[in-house]
């Protein structure tokens, strides 16, 4: 039976699952918002309403959602790296209830025209034929910061209450836009929120010398020109936010927070910083001191060449 | 006068000679021919090389070589990599599988690429509904690879100096 005409839509995109496992879940999506207010329209490009973001997420971790400015929410969808497999995958089974309640959630919050919209689901500890889940110490539901000024409150939602509320059906009344209502034009907050987060990861970031272990996905890197560079960057060596500020010229807190969100999405990982070999006067950070003087003349020739491409693009 | 060579390579097709054409500053010097791999479309195809150049303030040229696409001109894509800064991979994405594609022209430039820098510039991603440019990402670290994928429209000067001007960046990082 089709659904009902005054359901309004809600967009959604998916990145970093594997294509078989974002087949998945737009299959689970399809069953699971014939129990919801809206209509979930798949979107193969951004912008769209709602991102579904595989990563691996500890909820002390949570990064604001909308670090991507094309979208007006992310859920962060569970990827494990599975034995016998290169690269990470959907963490399975995948539970129609807690679908549900992501999508529930995120039209709520969508109605809300919260601007800050982040939810983990970790169904694989779900069992939905589990009748006391709220009692069970794995659950870990919904986890949705609240509110879009800042605030970094959490609400817990579980399986218990993801039956529609009467009051709620008003999101499908003729006229409202969840995109309209929701998309905030700002795309610096997100990144205030995660500087001013200081979750384990950005604290790591600080300090850590990483290494790329996969380009970032294009939803990571739209939002913000810088990442493409800093990302580029971190391909060539590992390095830690210090030397990559230094080298990159970008501010130093960017480049934390790029760290933090290439370790978050697990786009890079920490490694033990190479041995200074040599002890001199030179502060280990201030690197492009201890370059021969080779390397600085190498250094010289690819400035002339970025300058020779920036003339050019400034003149086309 | 000091020389610096670029390299763009990738699949007959994919737009090397448009590329190298968007943003030389000569009449880039094109070695086409009629095509007669009826494999693919085109009118023309790169037979030798692609030439075209930019001149540096200080009088220096980065000179930028297309490869001719076809596989079996390979013997001469290593003598062109010899000494280049860096090579561009381009794909198509609307190829019957342009990861494969990518993966095949790593191969035959993996000395100068692990020498060098690399980037992967994918083409014509708007017109590739099953193809993200997170495939050709999650292909390489597969292989314990890691290169910027951007997209990348050889008609367009931005895109191509956008590319160019990644690749050195890369190799800043390097040093």
């Amino acid at each position: 039976m089709a659904d009902s005409p005054t359901k309004n839509a809600v967009t959604y995109s998916i990145r970093g699952l594997p294509a078989k496992d974002e087949f998945s879940l737009r299959s689970t999506i399809r069953m699971a918002e014939k129990k919801v207010a809206a209509n979930w329209d798949y979107s193969s490009s951004l912008p769209c309403d709602v991102l579904f973001l595989g990563a691996t997420q500890q909820p002390d971790e949570l990064a604001p959602s909308s670090f991507v400015p094309d979208v007006d929410a992310t859920l962060f969808v569970p990827v494990t790296q599975q034995a016998g497999h290169i690269g990470l995958a959907l963490l399975l089974p995948v539970h129609l209830v807690d679908v549900m309640s992501a999508l529930h959630l995120s039209e709520r919050q969508l109605k809300a025209g919260s601007s800050l919209l982040t939810a983990t689901a970790h169904p694989d500890t779900f069992d939905p034929s589990t009748s006391n889940r709220l009692d069970r110490t794995d659950h870990l539901p919904i986890v949705v910061p609240t509110g879009g000024s800042g605030d970094l409150g959490q609400e817990h939602v579980t399986g218990s209450h993801i039956a529609i509320d009467s009051t709620e059906k008003d999101l499908a009344k003729p006229g409202y836009n969840p995109s309209l209502a929701a998309r905030q034009p700002d795309t610096t907050k997100p990144i205030e929120m995660l500087a001013a987060s200081e979750s384990p990861t950005y604290r790591l970031a600080m300090t850590a010398t990483v290494e790329l272990v996969r380009w970032p996905d294009h939803a990571y890197l739209k939002s913000n020109p810088q990442y493409v560079r800093l990302a580029t960057m971190l391909t060539a060596k590992p390095m830690d936010a210090t030397t990559l500020a230094a080298r990159s010229r970008a501010s130093h807190d960017l480049c934390i927070r790029f760290i933090s969100l290439m370790l978050i999405a697990k786009r890079a990982r920490v490694i033990e910083p190479e041995p200074v070999v040599a002890a001199d006067d030179t502060s280990p950070s201030d690197s492009r001191n201890t370059l021969t003087a080779a390397q600085q003349a190498r250094l010289g020739i690819f400035a002339k060449i970025r300058s020779r491409l920036g003339a050019w693009g400034a003149s086309a | 006068m000091n020389e610096f060579k670029i390299v763009l390579t990738g699949p007959m097709g994919v737009g090397k000679t448009t590329a190298i054409a968007a943003i030389s500053e000569i009449a880039p010097v094109k070695t086409d021919v009629q095509n007669n791999d009826s494999s693919n479309a085109k009118a023309t195809t790169t037979v030798g090389l692609d030439y075209g150049e930019l001149t540096l303030d200080n009088g220096d040229k980065l000179r930028l070589y297309g490869t001719p696409g076809q596989e079996r001109f390979a013997f001469m894509w290593d003598i062109m990599a010899q000494g280049a800064l860096g090579i561009i991979i381009m794909v198509d994405a609307t190829r019957p599988d342009p990861v494969a594609d990518m993966v095949t022209y790593l191969t035959y430039f993996r000395n100068a690429t692990q020498k060098s820098g690399c980037i992967i510039a994918v083409g014509r991603l708007e017109h590739a509904s099953d193809t993200s440019l997170e495939a050709f990402s999650e292909r390489l670290e597969q292989l314990n690879l890691v290169y910027p994928v951007v997209p990348m429209d050889a008609r367009v000067p931005q895109d191509v100096s956008m590319a160019l001007e990644l690749l050195i960046t890369q190799l800043e990082a390097k040093l």
